[in-house]
């Protein structure tokens, strides 16, 4: 037997193909997809399995020196630490705030773009700019448009009296994060909008025509026919974002150090103290959150919906 | 190129090659000089063969060349029409395609001849275009076999086997132009650069696309397109041409006008051809001998003709014709809406002057239909007759130049609808509750605006089928 | 992502059917609401650039001032030029690197997306729906979940503050959408062409490049610009693997720039802008590019 046919028996292509031209085929479709497996599983696969053994152990700083089992004397931790606590529920908060919001204010200007004006097209490229620039430069505007000193909007808060001096929005640990879910929301809405804005587009316009000539007022309209066809596009989107917003960094890290979230929690204890079993313990909690949600996902919808 | 000044065996059309069934055959002219193909360089196919003549002298064309009877010979002539060597022989047996648990090819057998033009006809999924795709190979063969000349192909890639294809929408290759498009098959020929241009030139004129070649696929209108899949399928001059639905996707009128055009340059070349198609006229037209397959069998192979006077069960003789041959239950009784038993039982025809007033039937038809199922064989369940088999009878007897002299009636029925279909005629009609098709070819005035009318039919030319739909002879 | 090109997609595909034609017959009074609220919702996306744009032409001195204004009271383009000096910071630099590491990335992404789409779509063999699903899922992780790990192993390898990490990781972080792109769009080529060049003669691979690659090329650009904006926006794995100054990217090299200075707001937001400039220029291009390369899959023969 030929190299290629052992391979492809061990592989289990046999009970697969019914004659050697298959058999090739299906060797080479492997061969071919074994790239992007390979370069798939070992930057994220097995870091992923990597993580679960640090979990369980105290990294040293050399890096010569092996990590030393401690069981779960790091999960232990965890969940004694207040610290931890509280970055879960401000990372609940975060989350939830941010995908509500970011949905609503997607369908909104969704609904809004669902009709023919000039300059729609370039409307549309102007509203997805939120969501594709680079993190970094968005943030440090929002940063310096809402720096106490020079910022226009503590300047333009201040004049309108609701503060009695400029405030650093994001200085404060009360207002920064609802500043952070604002933020979150501006940048993430055009997401939402794009989805919501595509399927708006498949509603007959008949169907909308029969209200209205039945009397239906407007708001009739968007609850008995929109919303229901909506209903699958909202689900995706709010889960969507739901996963994703629980595990963002850079939203709020480049903003303001005073919103703990369990990201940046995983980053501090990791970067910043060290303390890389730890981190990896907490990683490992987001992962599981978020594996949790991805199957929701992939089973409720299936790989084609995305 | 081939170089040899030569006549061609050119445009004499019929050139039926295949020992059919009938075994029908004209001896292909273009005697004239095979020997020119002989030190032909080009040759990536076949080798030219000496000119068929159930054991004429075969000139052996070349010294090296194989040579086989029955084969067509193709030959260039100035104008460089591109030659072939004709095709090779196709031979499936027992030829099985399996689905997990369905069966769609079952067990077919079959022997193309060299350049013969054999059509698979059928309804949508009855395995015809999954038989073609194995024959190429785009398709794993289950069970079975296919041997392209002497050679078993079954296990060998479609990039192997010499074998051309015409899509159903002929899958051009969008981004090249209509030159770049017939290369790029020749690109793996062994053919030199220059031979490859002349080829390309040669293929072009001959299917009239030579001022198209540096056009890309969109440009152009879908019978120009159709001829440059086919270019780029004959350029290389493959042992077997196969063709899916190539014509499905024109309009009617540049359908018949091409499967003419398709036919004469199919017979020029002596290509041997798998054509594929669901429409009985079509493969009526242009078939040297047609396999009716149904549900993943073939259920007959012969000449147009003879599958046409001739066939093997009711599906067949419904299946050809158009409009199909009107199908009965023998005796009546068989379906519910039966005329009654009893009746006036026809007797032979009557002196034809009798008309109208013969009063040989029942006013609502069912004697005809009683008639029809008259002198059936004994397992007979059904009894068939095609329209045109049904007459018109007016006042002065059966209408029409050449009345059938076995004729039978007249029978009276209901008219329904009256179409005039161009240079005939389709009535609708309602006999003892059955619908019936006649077609006449003309209608006398006497006879129009009436919704009663007396028909006569051929008691020969009817059909009896048993119970499963065989024939009964 | 995946959905916003999906979504942006089939909206520019079906761009041929009519909208609703509500503006025409609304009133007076609705269509003022309408533009009134279009025009809030165009300044509230893009009021941030638009501070972004206008602090970057202002002098130091506009800039810290006690009562900052919408309008640019001294235009100048001192903060641009200082960047490119490289006095303050090695701007120049780190758009090199960010250039470099992007552009790698997307081409060797695309490399083995390619051959791995098609033979997602016209391959059969064991695994074909599981990896599938399975790169599915992976798209939805972050990075925070693997940067942990992924640092330690770096480090084990020696490759901390080097471009390769940074390779690697964004190739894999791309992968996904890539794969996802491409397979769904050879999808909609019809295999009755590779056939037709499997019949003449060619090879799967030879089919790959010869046919395939060719009919997908606006496809294959805009999947090259899509893996290049990733690339070139990514912040986290660049913070933690990269250290040395010389190897820095664009969003660290602004966010060190911020850090090690104070009171750089101009430069800072004319390096912002200077980032944010050619990922905004690609998707106008790219928005072309999406309408034409989902017709010209559609061609019929």
């Amino acid at each position: 037997m030929s190299v290629g046919t052992r391979l492809a028996s061990a592989v289990g292509v046999d009970g697969y193909v019914e004659t050697p031209v298959q058999r090739r085929e299906a060797l080479l479709g492997l061969l071919l997809i074994l790239p992007a497996v390979v370069l798939i599983g070992a930057v994220i696969l097995y870091p992923i399995g990597y993580n679960v053994y640090l979990s369980f152990t105290e990294v040293p700083l050399n890096p010569d020196r092996a990590p030393e089992w401690v069981g779960l004397g790091n999960y232990a931790e965890l969940l004694s630490s207040g610290r931890f606590w509280s970055a879960l529920t401000t990372t609940f908060a975060f989350t939830i705030g941010s995908t509500i919001l970011s949905t609503v204010v997607g369908l909104a200007v969704a609904m809004l773009f669902d009709r023919q004006f000039r300059g729609r097209r370039l409307a549309r490229g102007l509203v997805l700019l939120p969501h594709v620039t680079p993190i970094i430069a968005v943030a440090f505007v929002w940063q310096f448009m809402l720096s106490p000193l020079w910022g226009s909007i503590p300047n333009l808060l201040a004049d309108w009296g609701l503060y009695s001096t400029r405030v650093g929005l994001l200085e404060q640990s009360s207002t920064a994060l609802p500043v952070v879910i604002v933020f979150s929301t501006w940048r993430n809405f055009p997401f939402a909008f794009l989805l919501f804005v595509a399927r708006l587009q498949a509603i007959p316009e008949s169907m909308y025509e029969a209200a209205r000539i039945d009397g239906a007022s407007a708001l009739a309209q968007f609850t008995d026919i929109t919303l229901p066809e909506l209903k699958s596009t909202i689900a995706i989107v709010v889960l969507l974002r739901f996963i994703w917003e629980f595990n963002t960094f850079a939203e709020v890290w480049l903003l303001t150090r005073q919103v703990l979230t369990l990201p940046i929690f995983a980053y501090q204890t990791a970067f910043a103290n060290f303390e890389q079993g730890l981190g990896a313990a907490v990683s490992l909690l987001l992962f599981a959150v978020q594996a949790l949600f991805v199957i929701g996902f992939v089973a409720l919808f299936g790989e084609d919906k995305v | 190129m081939r170089d040899a000044p030569s006549t061609p065996p050119g445009d004499d059309g019929s050139r039926s090659t295949p020992p059919g069934d009938d075994g029908s055959r004209s001896t292909p002219p273009g005697d004239d000089d095979p020997a020119a193909l002989c030190g032909s360089a080009v040759v990536d196919g076949p080798q030219p063969r000496p000119v068929p003549d159930g054991g004429s002298s075969g000139r052996p064309a070349g010294g090296d060349a194989d040579s086989r009877d029955g084969g067509a010979v193709g030959v260039v002539d100035f104008a460089g029409e591109v030659a072939t060597a004709g095709g090779e022989t196709v031979s499936l047996r027992a030829l099985t395609k399996r689905y997990d648990d369905e069966v769609a090819v079952d067990g077919v057998s079959l022997d193309v001849a060299e350049g013969e033009l054999v059509v698979l006809l059928g309804p949508s999924g009855c395995g015809k275009t999954t038989t073609l795709r194995m024959i190429a190979g785009l398709e794993s063969v289950t069970e079975g076999s296919v041997a392209i000349g002497d050679e078993d192909v079954s296990l060998r890639a479609p990039q192997d086997r010499d074998v051309a294809m015409v899509f159903q929408n002929y899958a051009l290759y969008p981004h090249k132009t209509v030159r770049g498009n017939i290369e790029f098959p020749l690109a793996k020929t062994d053919l030199s650069r220059e031979d490859r241009r002349s080829r390309i030139r040669s293929t072009a004129e001959l299917l009239d696309i030579a001022d198209l070649l540096d056009k890309e696929p969109a440009a152009l209108s879908g019978g120009q397109r159709q001829r440059v899949a086919i270019g780029r399928a004959i350029a290389r001059e493959p042992s077997v041409l196969l063709m899916d639905e190539p014509l499905s996707n024109l309009d009617a009128k540049l359908r018949v006008r091409t499967r003419s055009e398709l036919r004469a340059l199919q017979q020029r070349l002596g290509i041997t051809t798998v054509y594929v198609t669901h429409d009985q006229e079509e493969a009526m037209s242009i078939a040297d001998r047609i396999a009716i397959m149904n549900d993943g069998r073939i259920e007959q192979v012969g000449t147009p003709e003879a599958v046409y006077r001739d066939p093997t069960s009711a599906f067949i003789a419904g299946f050809l014709g158009d409009p199909s041959m009107n199908v009965l239950p023998v005796d009546g009784a068989v379906d519910g809406d039966a005329a009654p038993n009893g009746g006036p039982t026809p007797g032979p025809a009557d002196a034809p002057g009798d008309g109208m007033d013969a009063g040989a039937g029942e006013a609502d038809g069912s004697a005809l239909v009683a008639a029809l199922g008259a002198d059936a064989p004994d397992r007979a369940a059904r009894v068939g007759i095609r329209p045109e088999d049904l007459s018109l009878v007016d006042s002065r007897g059966i209408v029409g130049d050449d009345p059938p002299a076995s004729a039978v009636g007249p029978f009276e029925v209901g008219l329904t609808v009256l179409e005039p279909i161009g240079r005939a005629y389709e009535l609708t009609l309602d006999a003892g509750g059955r619908q019936l098709i006649a077609r006449a070819r003309t209608v006398p005035d006497e006879l129009r605006g009436r919704d009663r009318l007396a028909v006569a039919f051929d008691r020969d030319a009817r059909y009896y089928f048993d119970a499963d739909g065989g024939r009964l002879r | 992502m995946i959905g916003l090109l999906g979504a942006a997609a089939s909206e520019s595909a079906t761009g041929i059917r009519l909208l609703r034609q509500r503006i025409r017959a609304d009133s007076r009074l609705r269509r003022l609401g309408f533009y009134v609220s279009l025009g809030l919702t165009l300044l509230i996306s893009l009021l941030p650039f638009y501070v972004m744009l206008a602090t970057s032409l202002t002098t130091d001195d506009a800039i810290y001032v006690d009562n900052p204004t919408l309008l640019p009271q001294a235009v100048t383009l001192e903060q641009y030029t200082v960047l490119f000096t490289g006095e303050t910071f090695a701007f120049v630099g780190y758009f090199a690197n960010s250039a470099v590491v992007a552009t790698i990335t997307a081409t060797f992404s695309l490399l083995v997306g390619v051959i791995g789409a098609y033979s997602f779509t016209r391959l059969e063999f064991p695994g074909n729906t599981l990896i599938r699903r399975g790169v599915v899922v992976v798209y939805m992780l972050s990075a925070i979940t693997v940067v942990v790990p992924l640092f330690q192993l770096i480090a084990r390898l020696g490759l901390v503050d080097t471009r390769l990490s940074l390779l690697i990781t964004y190739t894999v972080s791309t992968l996904p959408l890539t794969l996802y792109m491409l397979w769904n769009y050879f999808e909609s080529i019809p295999v009755a062409i590779e056939e037709a060049a499997l019949l003449d003669g060619y090879s799967r691979v030879e089919t790959i490049f010869r046919v395939v690659v060719p009919l997908s090329l606006p496809v294959l650009v805009a999947t090259f610009l899509f893996a290049f904006k990733i690339a070139w926006n990514e912040y986290i794995f660049a913070s933690v693997f990269l250290k040395s100054q010389a190897k820095l990217t664009l969003p660290i090299g602004i966010e060190r720039m911020n850090a090690d200075f104070s009171n750089v707001w101009g430069q800072v937001m004319a390096a912002s802008f200077l980032t944010t400039l050619p990922i905004v220029v690609m998707f106008l291009y790219l928005e072309k590019y999406m309408v034409e390369g989902l017709t010209a899959g559609a061609v019929e023969g």
